[in-house]
C-alpha cells in the first residue's frame, strides 16, 4: 500500500518535472534559429525571414516518388470553407487554425486530436471574403491567434486554456483579423507578439502593433497612414509622415491601408516589416496626391515602433493594388558584392529588390506575363504610369451609362495576393506563386449600399490565356529572370515551400500537393487531398524522418469570383483537413 | 479585394457551395403557423433601425412590428450589418442566412424597389414600397443660398458620412475643390454633434437621417435639396424570399392599409421625417 502510494508520488513528480521542462517551451533562440533547426517549425515562414526553406534533405529529388500519406486529420464541424492555415510544430505537437477561427492541437506523430479551441464568433460580423485563418504562433509555454472579429488569444499550448486575450479592434467598425501572429525579440521590451489589422469595411485604418507575449499589453502601435500619431507605452509618439502632405483634407483618417497579412523579421538589421494595403475610398479621383503609406512596404523598429523607411509600390493606387505581400530580407550576391536586400512580389506585378537597411529602390521585373497599368518601374522605384488605363473618374460618367471600360492587368486580385512565395538558399532563386489574369472596369452609376443608391465600379475578372491562369515561377532575383515557369489551370492561391532536398512543394486548387525540380520546374511528384489546397506547406523532421505537411480546403477570396475565372475551378468540393506526408517505409518500395 | 466593389459574383455557384446551409424559405402558411414574423433591418441606422439600451427603435422597426401585426403574428428582428452592397444583404439578410449560420428573415425591409436588384437577385422577391429617400441638407439658415450649388464648401465645412454617395458628391463637386472642408463622421449622431458644436455649418446624407437630426437640433436649421447630376431619388421597400409569392401579396396588402389608414405618416413623424409616398404601380 504504502509502497505503491510512493510510487504514485514519484510519478506524479515526475510528470511535474516534464511539465516544467516543457513549460520553458519556445524561447527567443528557438525563435531565431527557426529554419535552421529542422525539428521544429515555431514561426510563420519557417524563419522570423520567412524563406520557407527546409535544410531537410532525406526527401529530395529522387526520393520524392516514394512520398506517401503518413495521416489525415478532419477540422470536423459542419463548417468548411477556406484552410489557409500554415502549421507549426512543437515538441510533436501540430498547431493548425481552421476556418471559422479554430485552433488545432495534433500529434504530430499520430494524427490523434490533443485538443480544439472554437473561438466564440459574435453574430453580425461579415467577412469581407472568407472565413479563412493563416495560422498561430509559439512562444513560451503559449500558442497565439487572431481571429474573425478582430481578437487575439493566448492559450495555453499543452491544454488550449486561455490564458490573455484583448481586443485588438472593434469587429462592429468593420476590424477583422486573419493573419498569423509574428513573435519578435526585443529589447527594451522583452518578447513581443506583433500583429496587423484587417478589415471589409470602408474607414478600417492600418496599423502595426506589439504586445507582451505574457500578458497581452500593448506595447506600441504605428498607424501606416500619414498624419496619423503612433504610441509607445501608452503614450502618443511620433506622427506617420507629416498630415497631408500625401493626402487632401481629412481622407488620411479614414484612408484605408490595412496591414492584413501579418509581417516579417530580419535578425540581422532587427526590423520588422509589413505590407499595406489599398487606399481608401476605390476611386483614386477622390484622394488627390499619393496617399502615403498605402500600397507600401513598411520598416518598423521593433523596440519602439518607429517608422525606418516605407517603399510605396504603388502610389495613388487606383486599381486595388493592395500591397500587403510580404517582404523578405535576403542576401544579394551581385558583381562578388553582397548585399543587404529584402525582396517582394506585388500585387502590382511587379518583383521588387529592396536595399533592406534604408528601403532603397535596387531593381523591379514584371513577374506575370503582362502588364497594362504601368510602361515600368522608374530608376527611383516609381511606377510609370499609363494614364489611360487608369479607371476614369465615375463621378464624371453619365448617369445610367456605364462609361468608359479600361482593361486593367493584373486583375485586382493581383499577380499575387496572400499566398506566401518562398527562397531557397541552395538555390538562390525564388519561388512566386502567381496568376495571369486582368480586370474589365467600368462605372456603374445604378448601385446600392446599406439601402441607399451609390456610385461603384463594375468590375470583370478574365484570364489572359486560353489554358491557364495560375503560374508559379522561379525567378532570379540577381539576374532579374525568370529561370522556369509550371502553368496551372486554374489560379494558384497555396504558399510554397523550397528544401534543401532540390524541391519545391505547393498546393493547387485541383486538389494537388505538388513538388517540383526546384532548378528546372518538373513535377517529381503529386498527391491528389481530394480538396483544394490553398495553404502553404511546412517541412520538419520527427525521430529520424522528414514530413511534409499541408492544410487542405477550398476557399478563399476566389471562389466568389464567377466568369471565365470560375469556370477553371468548376465542380471542387470544399473540406477541412490537415495531412502529413513520409517517404514509404522501405519493405514497401524497391 | 475590400474596396467597394460592383463584383461579378456567380451566385449560383455560392449558392451551390452552402447549399446544405440554406434556409428554407416560409411561406404565409409557415410565417402564420410559426406565429412570428422575422424581419431584416439594418444595424446601426438612424433614424430607420438602431438598438438603445437594449431597445429597438426606428421607422423600419416600427413599420415590421405594424407588418407583423396585419399579418397577426408577432415579430422577431434580424440586426444585419451592411456589406458592401445590396447584393451581399439580401444574401444575408433574404434568401441563405450569413456565412455563421444565422437565418435569414421573412422579410428584409429598407431594399430598394428598383427592378433592377430583382433582377440582379432572382431568389428574391420585391415587395411594395413604402417611401421615396432621397438626399438632403441641413445647413444654417443664412448660408442656404451659397449651399445649393455646394460654392459654400469652397470655404466652410460640412460633414457627411464616410462612404455614402453624399460623401462622393461632395468629394467630387466642383472639380474636387471641397475635400479639404469635408469632415467626414461614421455613424448617426455625430453629423449633428459636430454642427451642434460648431465644426461645420451643414451636414449632408440621405433625407431621413438629416430631418430626424435637424429635428433634435437646438439650433435652427434650413433643409435644402441641392441639385447634383449624381443626386438622385430611390423607393425603398420590402423584399421576400422568390418562393413566397403568397407572403409577398399579403405584406404588399398589409402596406397599402398602413399607407390608407395613415400609419406610415405617423409613424414618419414621429422621428421628425416627411412621409413621402411611392407612385402608386398600376
Amino acid at each position: 500500500m504504502m509502497k505503491r502510494t510512493l510510487l504514485a508520488g514519484v510519478s506524479v513528480l515526475g510528470m511535474a518535472f516534464a511539465g516544467a521542462a516543457m513549460a520553458a517551451g519556445v524561447t527567443d533562440a528557438d525563435l531565431l534559429a527557426d529554419g535552421v533547426n529542422a525539428k521544429q517549425v515555431v514561426t510563420n515562414g519557417l524563419g522570423l525571414a520567412a524563406h520557407r526553406y527546409s535544410p531537410l534533405t532525406q526527401i529530395n529529388t529522387s526520393t520524392v516518388k516514394n512520398l506517401v500519406p503518413a495521416w489525415s486529420f478532419s477540422f470536423g464541424g459542419e463548417k468548411q470553407r477556406g484552410q489557409q492555415g500554415q502549421a507549426v510544430v512543437h515538441d510533436g505537437v501540430i498547431y493548425i487554425t481552421g476556418s471559422y477561427s479554430r485552433l488545432f492541437a495534433i500529434d504530430a506523430k499520430t494524427g490523434e486530436k490533443i485538443w480544439e479551441y472554437d473561438a466564440r464568433l459574435p453574430e453580425g460580423i461579415m467577412p469581407c471574403c472568407d472565413v479563412v485563418n493563416r495560422g498561430a504562433a509559439l512562444f513560451g509555454d503559449k500558442v497565439y491567434f487572431t481571429t474573425l472579429d478582430a481578437q487575439i488569444y493566448a492559450l495555453e499550448a499543452k491544454t488550449g486554456k486561455v490564458v490573455w486575450h484583448k481586443a485588438i479592434d472593434d469587429f462592429k467598425a468593420g476590424y477583422s483579423n486573419t493573419a498569423a501572429p509574428l513573435i519578435v525579440p526585443t529589447k527594451a521590451n522583452g518578447t513581443l507578439i506583433v500583429t496587423g489589422v484587417s478589415g471589409g469595411e470602408f474607414g478600417v485604418v492600418g496599423r502595426v502593433e506589439a504586445r507582451n507575449v505574457d500578458t497581452g499589453e500593448l506595447v506600441w502601435s504605428r498607424p501606416t497612414l500619414e498624419g496619423l500619431t503612433g504610441t509607445y507605452q501608452g503614450k502618443e509618439t511620433t506622427m506617420t509622415g507629416k498630415a497631408n502632405e500625401t493626402w487632401s483634407g481629412d481622407m488620411y483618417k479614414t484612408g484605408g491601408g490595412a496591414t492584413w497579412l501579418g509581417g516579417t523579421y530580419d535578425p540581422d538589421t532587427k526590423m520588422v516589416f509589413f505590407g499595406t494595403g489599398n487606399p481608401a475610398p476605390w476611386n483614386s479621383w477622390l484622394r488627390p496626391g499619393d496617399n502615403k503609406w498605402t500600397s507600401s512596404r513598411l520598416a518598423i523598429n521593433p523596440e519602439n515602433g518607429e517608422l525606418v523607411w516605407g517603399f510605396q509600390t504603388t502610389p495613388h493606387d487606383g486599381w486595388d493594388y493592395d500591397g500587403v505581400n510580404e517582404f523578405i530580407p535576403f542576401e544579394m550576391t551581385k558583381d562578388g558584392k553582397t548585399v543587404k536586400a529584402g525582396a517582394t512580389a506585388d500585387r502590382n506585378g511587379f518583383f521588387y529588390v529592396l536595399d533592406r537597411t534604408n528601403g532603397k529602390f535596387i531593381s523591379a521585373m514584371p513577374f506575370v506575363s503582362k502588364i497594362t497599368w504601368a510602361k515600368g518601374i522608374d530608376a527611383s522605384g516609381r511606377p510609370i504610369y499609363d494614364e489611360a488605363m487608369r479607371p476614369g473618374d465615375p463621378t464624371k460618367s453619365e448617369d445610367g451609362k456605364k462609361g468608359k471600360e479600361v482593361f486593367a492587368v493584373p486583375s485586382f486580385l493581383g499577380g499575387k495576393n496572400q499566398m506566401p512565395m518562398a527562397y531557397s538558399d541552395q538555390s538562390k532563386l525564388f519561388y512566386v506563386p502567381s496568376n495571369e489574369w486582368g480586370m474589365d472596369i467600368h462605372n456603374e452609376p445604378v448601385v446600392y449600399k446599406k439601402g441607399a443608391a451609390y456610385l461603384g465600379a463594375g468590375f470583370n475578372i478574365k484570364p489572359i490565356f486560353d489554358d491557364h491562369i495560375g503560374s508559379l515561377k522561379a525567378i532570379d532575383p540577381v539576374a532579374q529572370k525568370v529561370v522556369w515557369e509550371y502553368k496551372n489551370k486554374a489560379p494558384l492561391w497555396a504558399g510554397v515551400l523550397t528544401t534543401a532536398g532540390g524541391l519545391v512543394f505547393t498546393g493547387n486548387p485541383e486538389g494537388y500537393l505538388l513538388a517540383f525540380d526546384a532548378k528546372n520546374g518538373e513535377v517529381l511528384w503529386k498527391f491528389n487531398v481530394g480538396t483544394g489546397i490553398v495553404a502553404p506547406p511546412i517541412s520538419w523532421e520527427q525521430d529520424g524522418e522528414q514530413l511534409v505537411g499541408v492544410a487542405a480546403g477550398w476557399g478563399g477570396a476566389v471562389p466568389l469570383w464567377g466568369g471565365e475565372v470560375a469556370k477553371t475551378f468548376k465542380g471542387i468540393n470544399q473540406g477541412g483537413s490537415y495531412w502529413v506526408f513520409k517517404l514509404a517505409p522501405k519493405s514497401a518500395t524497391k | 479585394m475590400r474596396a467597394i466593389f460592383r463584383a461579378a459574383l456567380v451566385l449560383a455557384t455560392i449558392c451551390g457551395a452552402v447549399a446544405p446551409q440554406m434556409a428554407q424559405s416560409r411561406t404565409l402558411k409557415a410565417v402564420e403557423s410559426a406565429g412570428v414574423l422575422r424581419v431584416t433591418v439594418y444595424r446601426d441606422y438612424k433614424p430607420w433601425s438602431w438598438e438603445e439600451n437594449g431597445v429597438r427603435k426606428g421607422i423600419d422597426v416600427e413599420i415590421g412590428a405594424a407588418l407583423a401585426k396585419a399579418l397577426g403574428t408577432k415579430v422577431d428582428y434580424l440586426f444585419l450589418r451592411a456589406g458592401d452592397e445590396i447584393d451581399v444583404d439580401l444574401r444575408n439578410g433574404v434568401w441563405r442566412g450569413s456565412l455563421l449560420g444565422e437565418q435569414p428573415g421573412d422579410i428584409m425591409l429598407h431594399v430598394p424597389n428598383d427592378p433592377r436588384v430583382e433582377a440582379a437577385n432572382d431568389k428574391i422577391k420585391l415587395t411594395a414600397p413604402y417611401q421615396v429617400e432621397g438626399l438632403a441638407m441641413a445647413v444654417e439658415p443664412g448660408k442656404a443660398d451659397a449651399a445649393k450649388d455646394f460654392s459654400l464648401f469652397e470655404t466652410e465645412k460640412v460633414a457627411v458620412d464616410l462612404g455614402t454617395l453624399s460623401d462622393i458628391i461632395l468629394l467630387s463637386a466642383r472639380d474636387h475643390k471641397l475635400i479639404s472642408n469635408i469632415v467626414h463622421v461614421r455613424g448617426e449622431d455625430k453629423a449633428a454633434q459636430a454642427f451642434e458644436k460648431g465644426d461645420v455649418v451643414a451636414f449632408y446624407g440621405e433625407s431621413a437621417l438629416v430631418e430626424n437630426l435637424a429635428h433634435q437640433s437646438s439650433k435652427p436649421v434650413t433643409i435644402i435639396f441641392p441639385p447634383h447630376r449624381l443626386s438622385q431619388s430611390w423607393p425603398i421597400g420590402g423584399a421576400v424570399n422568390a418562393d413566397a409569392v403568397d407572403l409577398a401579396e399579403a405584406i404588399d396588402k398589409a402596406t397599402a392599409h398602413l399607407a390608407e389608414s395613415g400609419e406610415l405618416k405617423k409613424i414618419f413623424a414621429s422621428y421628425g421625417v416627411t412621409w413621402r409616398p411611392p407612385a402608386q404601380e398600376q
